[in-house]
């Protein structure tokens, strides 16, 4: 890449060449306009000398070796350690709070109050006091201390029995009518085949390793914070407000994240463990740690939602989808919000289509964003009654899929997966009846639609170039281990044309320009444009310095292959870096605007398909194999990017056959809140996985990636209780798919 | 299936509390379409800057559809007289 500045139109090929196999390009002229200064548009031409490989992940050994310290790991002389006294009450009143005797004992060093008296208890394990102490120990011992009283009311945690909950029979069957609509009803009598069916979800919870919480050491008015997070410039600014009343300002706070352990969408807010950790340090004068243990990771920070949902729909004599009625009921904690179903709006074209939601207050923990939030609920229900429709009319699933589906991109990726899956062959393999080891496929699509955007204030990244030849870019923003560094890395060394061993990319300090919190897929898409905005400005300062040393003209010069310099005056990278001096180019880049026109499409396309085999006796069921192919715009790192594919699978796994929340209806309690009771996919659980990352330049900005800490949460789930359907002959309805429902489903079935 | 055009934004109160926080407003994507005929931006997870939680420093749930002037605990803009 040169160093010119594009400031007029740019022509561009925005699209895909075709996939293995497969004979037709996808690929189109655009035209866009570039802000000024930003670096040229990457496009579907674009040849790259780093971006799309295998590169290992920068941080990787340092994760592997125990060398990268997150939240957890920070320490400081003198440091205390600080618990949660939690409420036992699922619903009440806190009448008495007493905290001077616990305040009183050797050792402890701080304890705060986080509810008044008479304020609401509204689940179990409602914040109350926080204790700060020289050791856990101690700190648990002066948590039973604390006199705390509840006034007690009638509680519910059960979303089906809450106030507005539908009418569902003892077979988990919405019983109540649909509300009267006469275009439904037409086109639903003018379908040739008709269904109507139930689906069910259970409450995931995001079961992060690194739990929530952080370290916090005041130095006078000025506030450091180890977070823990996902949104260290929201955090920041959340502390800020909480603490008004300690003199703190936003400029005096910092949040230091450097490594995550998972956060899955659990950790955008401080949290009352964030504000709690702050106001003890401040109290006890002393720096302290607050993690919350497993249990309260569990029942106090979020989960993905349950839900409850019912689809009716039809289809005519050529098998397209002509009605389409969907309803959902979610499960929405105390907050009476969250708890919403996305479905699939491809399939339906010109069909009737009708959708509601509500959301039912209990007494429990709120939902939290959880990777796609809704839809891996919803892709369930919409999926598998589309493979129940398919059946009556007699169609196959993926001849379903390719004679409904309205988007060129999946449309070809539906085809792709069939062919490297085995699709015909494997759902052709009939199991020979009475069999008692079953095998099955199922398929689902995905899609998740977000492109980055430019921040308000823009996005930045920092690029110093060093004299010694090293570069440095620094991003502000965290990041939960989806591999951002990486990113920020390798889109760094293509645009200067590096070894990416020169690259050094930190994030997660708040200190560094400011980025979006790592949410909703969009950190990548909105951060890599402005990292190679930055490279690009450093780029242009070293092509000055080249070009004044060679006597050519720096617009010319080209940083590429290790080599800075125009046609044989040429000078090797370390070499160039030498006239830098001792003070680095140090420039800060900005994430522009989006590009007007139209992208090549709006949304991450994706499919997944899904072998299993279940044992008829004892209802277990095993995922034998995967297979996704997922759009991510722009593929960076093809290694990290596959990397977050089968991370979703694998979650996806887990979501499909154990997770589930258990909450005691009499004490409001969870039932397994840890890791030996709630189940989470294992090692001996896995399948054979397999992904093929689908480039697709979108002509979105100067770089074109998407991000995917969504798109493959979509389909997994859906994808592996379709496999279950065929390998029944008969649908379980509600995840997780537990040997007792499948048991139950083929006595049913008989 | 009949697609509204509206934004996150389209459905953020104009004068909401400035303590009220959601997703979409720390990634930045109150500019997101909206596909479906929810009432409310973001995924309805709403938290309190003050207090780090759901719930106000009015012991009050905090929703967009509460957290606006009127409210015993509101901090942003008045409505112009």
């Amino acid at each position: 890449m040169n160093a010119r500045t594009p400031q007029e139109d740019v022509k561009i090929t925005v699209g895909y060449k075709a996939l293995p196999g497969q004979k037709d390009d996808r690929l189109e002229q655009r035209t866009v306009q570039p802000a000024a200064g930003d670096a040229p548009p990457w496009d579907a031409t674009t040849q790259f000398a780093l971006v799309g490989t295998d590169v290992d992940r920068v941080d990787g050994l340092a994760k592997a070796s125990g060398r990268a310290k997150y939240s957890y790991d920070v320490t400081f002389p003198g440091m205390l350690q600080a618990m949660i006294l939690r409420s036992p009450v699922a619903r009440g009143k806190l009448t008495v709070l007493e905290l001077d005797e616990a305040a009183r004992m050797p050792g402890i060093q701080a304890v705060v109050a986080l509810k008044e008296i008479g304020n609401k208890v509204r689940f179990v394990g409602d914040a109350i006091a926080a204790v700060a102490g020289v050791n856990l120990h101690l700190v648990r011992d002066a948590i039973e201390r604390i006199r705390a009283e509840y006034e007690r009311e009638e509680h519910n945690v059960d979303y089906l029995v809450a106030n507005d909950a539908p009418m569902v029979d003892d077979k988990g069957l919405v019983t109540e009518d649909w509300p009267a609509d006469e275009g439904m009803t037409a086109a639903l009598l003018d379908a040739k085949v008709t269904h109507d069916a139930t689906y069910r979800v259970e409450v995931q919870t995001h079961s992060s390793l690194e739990t929530h919480g952080g370290v916090a050491r005041w130095t006078g008015n000025d506030l450091e914070v180890w977070l823990s997070t996902q949104a260290t410039f929201g955090c920041r600014g959340e502390l800020a407000r909480a603490l008004q009343g300690k003199k703190v300002d936003v400029g005096s706070v910092t949040i230091h994240s450097e490594f995550v352990g998972g956060g899955f969408g659990s950790k955008f807010g401080a949290g009352i463990e964030g504000l709690a950790l702050c106001l003890l340090a401040h109290a006890a004068k002393a720096p302290v740690k607050l993690m919350l243990d497993r249990f309260e990771e569990h029942t106090t920070t979020g989960n993905r939602p349950g839900a409850l949902m019912q689809a009716r729909g039809g289809v005519d004599a050529e098998g397209r989808i002509v009605a389409w009625d969907w309803r959902s009921f979610g499960h929405a904690g105390f907050s009476g919000s969250g708890g919403s179903v996305a479905v699939p709006n491809y399939y339906t074209g010109d069909a009737k289509v009708r959708r509601s939601h509500k959301d039912l207050a209990i007494d429990a923990d709120p939902p939290r964003p959880m990777r796609a939030p809704g839809h891996p609920q919803g892709w369930f229900g919409a999926e598998l009654f589309l493979d129940e429709l398919a059946a009556k009319a007699g169609v196959d699933p993926l001849a379903f899929r390719l004679q409904n589906d309205r988007e060129q991109i999946r449309l070809d990726q539906w085809r792709f997966a069939a062919e490297r899956f085995g699709w015909d062959a494997a759902r052709a393999r009939a199991n020979a009846p009475g069999a008692r080891m079953r095998r099955g496929v199922g398929l689902s699509s995905a899609r998740w639609g977000n492109l980055g955007n430019p921040g308000r204030p823009a996005h930045g990244i920092t690029c110093r170039i060093h004299q010694d030849g090293t570069v440095e870019t620094r991003s502000g923003a965290q990041e939960p281990g989806v591999g951002t560094k990486t990113m920020l890395a390798v889109i760094t060394a293509e645009e200067l044309g590096v070894d990416l061993k020169l690259v050094k990319a930190t994030v997660g300090h708040t200190g560094d320009p400011s980025g979006p919190a790592s949410g909703g897929s969009t950190v990548t898409p909105s951060l890599a444009p402005a990292a190679r905005h930055a490279a690009f400005l450093a780029k242009q300062q070293l092509c000055e310095l080249v070009g004044k040393h060679l006597g050519v003209p720096a617009n010319e010069v080209v940083c590429a292959g290790g080599l800075v310099g125009l046609g044989k005056s040429q000078l090797r990278w370390a070499e160039a870096c030498k006239l830098i001096g001792p003070n680095p180019i140090d420039v800060r880049g900005q994430r522009f605007a989006n590009y007007d026109s139209k992208p090549f499409h709006g949304s991450q396309c994706g499919v997944q398909m899904a072998e299993v085999e279940i044992d008829a006796w004892t209802g277990f069921v095993r995922v034998t194999r995967m297979f996704g192919i997922q759009d991510c715009g722009l593929v960076i790192t093809r290694k990290l990017a596959e990397s977050q594919v089968l991370g979703a699978m694998i979650q996806g796994v887990s979501y499909a056959l154990h997770e589930q929340r258990i909450l005691d209806k009499r004490t409001g309690r969870m039932l397994n809140g840890d890791f030996l009771r709630y189940k989470v996919t294992g090692a001996r659980d896995l399948p054979e996985l397999e992904c093929h990352m689908h480039s697709i330049a979108n002509g979105h900005d100067s770089v074109g990636a998407a991000g995917l800490g969504e798109p493959p949460s979509v389909a997994s789930a859906a994808a592996i209780a379709n496999a279950v359907f065929h390998a029944l002959g008969t649908p379980v309805r509600h995840l997780p798919i537990t040997p007792d429902k499948v048991v139950q489903a083929l006595a049913k079935k008989g | 299936m009949t697609e509204k055009t509206k934004t996150h934004e389209d459905l953020l109160p104009k004068d909401l509390c400035p303590s009220m926080l959601m997703k979409h407003l720390l990634t930045h994507s109150l500019g997101e379409r909206v596909y479906d005929d929810r009432k409310w931006p973001g995924d309805g997870y709403y938290w309190c800057a003050r207090t780090c939680t759901c719930v106000g420093p009015d012991d009050d749930i905090v929703h967009p559809r509460d957290c606006r002037p009127g409210r015993t605990c509101y901090e942003g803009p008045l409505p112009q007289a």
